[in-house]
C-alpha cells in the first residue's frame, strides 16, 4: 500500500513538471503573440504616419 | 590559519587553475564538431548504444522535447532504482545481508540518488546490498553527473547556437558518460586504491581487538563509489561515515586529491563553454566569478574552524601548538585537523557534492555558515558538473539585464536581445529554490513533531532544519546533522524537495535556451554591453551575493548570525 503511495506521490510531482514544461512553452508562445509581427512591425517603424498634435484653435 | 593551511589552500588553487583548463580543452573537442580524442575507440560504443535505444543522434530536439526527454527518464531512473532499494534483501550479491528499505526510505534514497543530490538518511555498510550499491546508486551517480552535463551543452546550443533546436538528449547523455565520466572514473578509482581506498567484494570481515570479542570491518567496492561520488559532484558515500573514513579517504593526499576530483570537471565546463561559442575570455569571466566566491567561503570556513570555538570554555586551548598539536578538534577528522577537515567540507559545499569529513554540527556558527551561504548562492562556486554553469548563465542574465537598465542599454548576451521573457524565467529561476527551500522548512518548524525531530534548541535547532531542506533543494545532499530526518515527514518531504529542486531549475534553463535558440545574432557596436571583461565579473558577482543576500538574509540570521551574535 505504502509502495503505492510513493509511485503515487512520484508520478504526481513528474506529471507535474511535465505541466510546467507545456506552461514554460505557453509562456513563450505568449510573449511571441505579445510582441508586433515583423510586418506590424516595419508598418509601425517605415510606413505609419506620426501622430499630429491637435491643434486647440483660439 | 598557519602557513601549511594557506599551503594546502594555494595547492588546490594551482592545481585547479593547470587541470581546468586542459579539461575544458579536451571537453570542447568532445562536444565541438570535429575529432576529438577518443574517437576510434569510444564512437563504435556510442553507435551500438544508440541502436540499442534505438536513437538517431543527429535527431535535434526542440527544448520542450530535451525537456521531456530528461523528466522521463529521471521518472524511470527513480522507479528502477526504488524498485533494487526495496527488493535487496531477496536479490542476490547482498553479503552483507541487507534487507529491502521501507517504502519512505527506498523514496528518499531513490530521489537522492537520481537528483544527484545523495541525502542519505541510512548507513552504507549496513542498509545497502553490494548489488543495491553497484548496480543502483553508483549507476545513478553515474547518470545524474551525465544529466547535469548534458543540460548545460543544451543550454549552450541555445544561448549561443543559431539553431531552433538544443540538440539530443540521448546522444548528449551517451556521450558525457562514455568520453567523461567513465574514463576519468576509471583513472580516479585506481589512483585512490594505489592510495589505500579499499575495493573488493569481501562484505564484512571479522577481526579480533586485543581487548577480547571480535569485531565487524566493513569492506566492499568502496573505490569506484567514492571516484564517481566527486567526480560527478554527488556525494553519496559507500559508508556512512563518508570521507572521514580512511578505507573512502585514507591520507591527507587522498583529502585534496578528493577536493579536485570535485571541483577540476565543473571549471573545465566553464571554460569549456567559453571555447564552444568562441569566446575564451566569456567562460574566463565565469571561472573567475565562480573562484571568487569558491575560496571566499572555503577560506572563511578554514579561519573560522581554525580559530577555535569560543563556547568551549576558557582555558580549553584550541591553538595549534606545540603542546597542542590538534588545536580546534572539536567535530574535525583526527588526520586532517581542523584546516584540512574545513578545507574538504566547506569547499565542497559550492558543488552539489557536498561531500564531508568532519561534523558541520560540531562547527562554530561562522565555520557553519559559510557552508550555508555556499549552498544558498546557488551552487555555483563552481557548482555540479552541468549544473554550475547554466546556474550561473541564468544569473549573468540577470546582471546583463540590471546592467543595461543602468547604463541605458538594450540587455544584450552574446548578440541575442534579453527580453520580457528571458527575464520572466530568469526569475523564476532565481525563485523557485528558495521558495521550495523556504516552504518545507516553515511547515517543518511550524508542525509539532518535525519540529521537535531537530535535537538541539533554539537558533542551532532552527539551522539544522533549514539547512537540510538548503542542501536537498540544491541537489547537495550534505547533512549539518543533528536532525532526525528518519521519520515519514523528512524522508518524503525532502525527497519531493530534491525533485523540484533538481528538475524545475533544468526545465526553466532549458526553456530560457529555448527562447534563444534561433533568435537573431545582432552585430557587436561599441554601444555593446561588455560581458567578458572584469567590470561585468564585478557585477554579476555583485548580482549574486545581493540576490542571495535579499532572499535569504532573514533566514541568515534566525540561524547561525544570530547564533554567533547572542552566544
Amino acid at each position: 500500500m505504502q509502495d503505492l503511495a510513493y509511485l503515487l506521490l512520484l508520478v504526481s510531482v513528474m506529471t507535474l513538471l511535465i505541466l510546467f514544461v507545456t506552461f514554460c512553452d505557453h509562456l513563450l508562445g505568449w510573449d511571441t503573440m505579445s510582441e508586433p509581427s515583423p510586418a506590424e512591425h516595419a508598418e509601425h517603424v517605415g510606413g505609419a504616419r506620426p501622430h499630429r498634435r491637435q491643434e486647440v484653435p483660439g | 590559519m598557519n602557513a601549511w593551511d594557506w599551503a594546502q589552500l594555494a595547492f588546490i588553487g594551482v592545481a585547479t587553475a593547470v587541470l581546468a583548463p586542459l579539461g575544458g580543452k579536451y571537453l570542447a573537442a568532445v562536444f565541438g564538431p570535429g575529432k576529438a580524442p577518443g574517437d576510434r575507440l569510444m564512437e563504435p560504443i556510442e553507435r551500438a548504444g544508440y541502436r540499442l535505444l534505438r536513437v538517431d543522434p543527429d535527431n535535434e530536439q526542440r527544448w520542450t522535447s530535451y525537456a521531456l526527454s530528461v523528466l522521463a527518464f529521471g521518472l524511470v531512473s527513480v522507479v528502477g532504482l526504488y524498485v533494487i532499494l526495496r527488493l535487496q534483501g531477496v536479490l542476490p550479491f547482498n553479503p552483507t545481508r541487507a534487507p529491502g528499505m521501507s517504502p519512505a526510505l527506498a523514496f528518499n534514497t531513490a530521489a537522492s540518488f537520481i537528483t544527484g543530490t545523495d541525502w542519505q538518511a541510512y548507513a552504507g555498510e549496513t542498509q545497502a546490498s553490494y548489488l543495491a550499491q553497484m548496480a543502483g546508486l553508483v549507476v545513478a551517480q553515474f547518470t545524474a553527473a551525465a544529466v547535469g552535463l548534458a543540460v548545460a551543452l543544451a543550454v549552450i546550443r541555445g544561448v549561443a547556437g543559431d539553431r531552433h533546436t538544443v540538440g539530443n538528449f540521448w546522444a548528449d547523455l551517451t556521450k558525457s558518460l562514455t568520453r567523461v565520466f567513465l574514463p576519468l572514473s576509471v583513472i580516479g578509482a585506481l589512483v585512490l586504491v594505489s592510495q589505500g581506498a579499499v575495493q573488493n567484494l569481501h562484505g564484512f570481515l571479522t577481526a579480533h581487538p586485543v581487548a577480547g570479542g571480535t569485531q565487524q570491518i566493513p569492506a566492499g567496492p568502496i573505490a569506484s563509489m567514492e571516484v564517481i561520488k566527486l567526480l560527478g559532484t554527488n556525494g553519496g558515500s559507500f559508508l556512512n561515515a563518508g570521507g572521514a573514513h580512511p578505507f573512502e579517504n585514507p591520507s591527507g593526499f587522498t583529502n585534496m586529491f578528493d577536493l579536485l576530483l570535485v571541483i577540476v570537471l565543473p571549471f573545465s565546463i566553464a571554460l569549456m563553454f567559453g571555447r564552444l561559442i568562441g569566446r575564451p575570455n566569456q567562460g574566463r569571466v565565469l571561472v573567475v566569478v565562480m573562484a571568487i566566491i569558491f575560496v571566499a567561503h572555503t577560506a572563511v570556513g578554514m579561519q573560522a574552524e581554525s580559530h577555535g570555538n569560543h563556547l568551549i570554555a576558557a582555558g580549553v586551548s584550541q591553538q595549534t601548538s606545540t603542546a597542542n598539536v590538534g588545536g580546534n578538534m572539536e567535530g574535525k577528522e583526527v588526520r586532517f585537523g581542523p584546516a584540512g577537515s574545513a578545507l574538504m567540507t566547506v569547499g565542497t559545499m559550492g558543488t552539489t557534492a557536498g561531500a564531508t569529513d568532519s561534523a558541520l554540527d560540531s562547527y562554530t556558527p561562522v565555520g557553519g555558515a559559510s557552508a550555508l551561504v555556499a549552498i544558498i548562492l546557488g551552487e555555483i562556486s563552481p557548482g555540479g558538473d552541468g549544473g554550475g554553469l547554466y546556474g550561473i548563465l541564468m544569473m549573468v542574465i540577470l546582471a546583463v539585464f540590471v546592467a543595461g537598465l543602468m547604463v541605458g542599454r538594450t540587455p544584450e548576451f552574446l548578440g541575442k536581445k534579453i527580453g520580457p521573457t528571458q527575464m520572466k524565467l530568469a526569475v523564476l529561476y532565481a525563485l523557485t529554490i528558495p521558495f521550495v527551500i523556504l516552504t518545507f522548512s516553515g511547515f517543518s518548524l511550524v508542525l509539532a513533531g518535525p519540529s521537535s525531530d531537530a535535537l538541539n534548541p533554539g537558533l542551532h535547532g532552527f539551522t539544522e532544519i533549514v539547512y537540510a531542506f538548503a542542501s536537498v533543494t540544491n541537489n547537495n545532499g550534505s547533512a549539518f546533522g543533528g536532525l532526525n530526518a528518519t521519520g515519514i515527514w523528512y524522508q518524503t518531504t525532502l525527497g519531493v524537495a530534491m525533485l523540484l529542486g533538481r528538475f524545475l531549475p533544468i526545465v526553466l534553463a532549458l526553456a530560457l535556451a529555448g527562447s534563444l535558440a534561433g533568435a537573431r545574432v545582432h552585430a557587436r557596436t561599441r554601444a555593446t554591453l561588455e560581458t567578458a571583461g572584469p567590470t561585468f565579473a564585478a557585477f554579476l558577482l555583485g548580482v549574486i551575493v545581493t540576490v542571495g543576500g535579499l532572499i535569504y538574509f532573514p533566514m541568515l540570521m534566525l540561524g547561525p548570525i544570530g547564533e554567533r551574535l547572542i552566544s
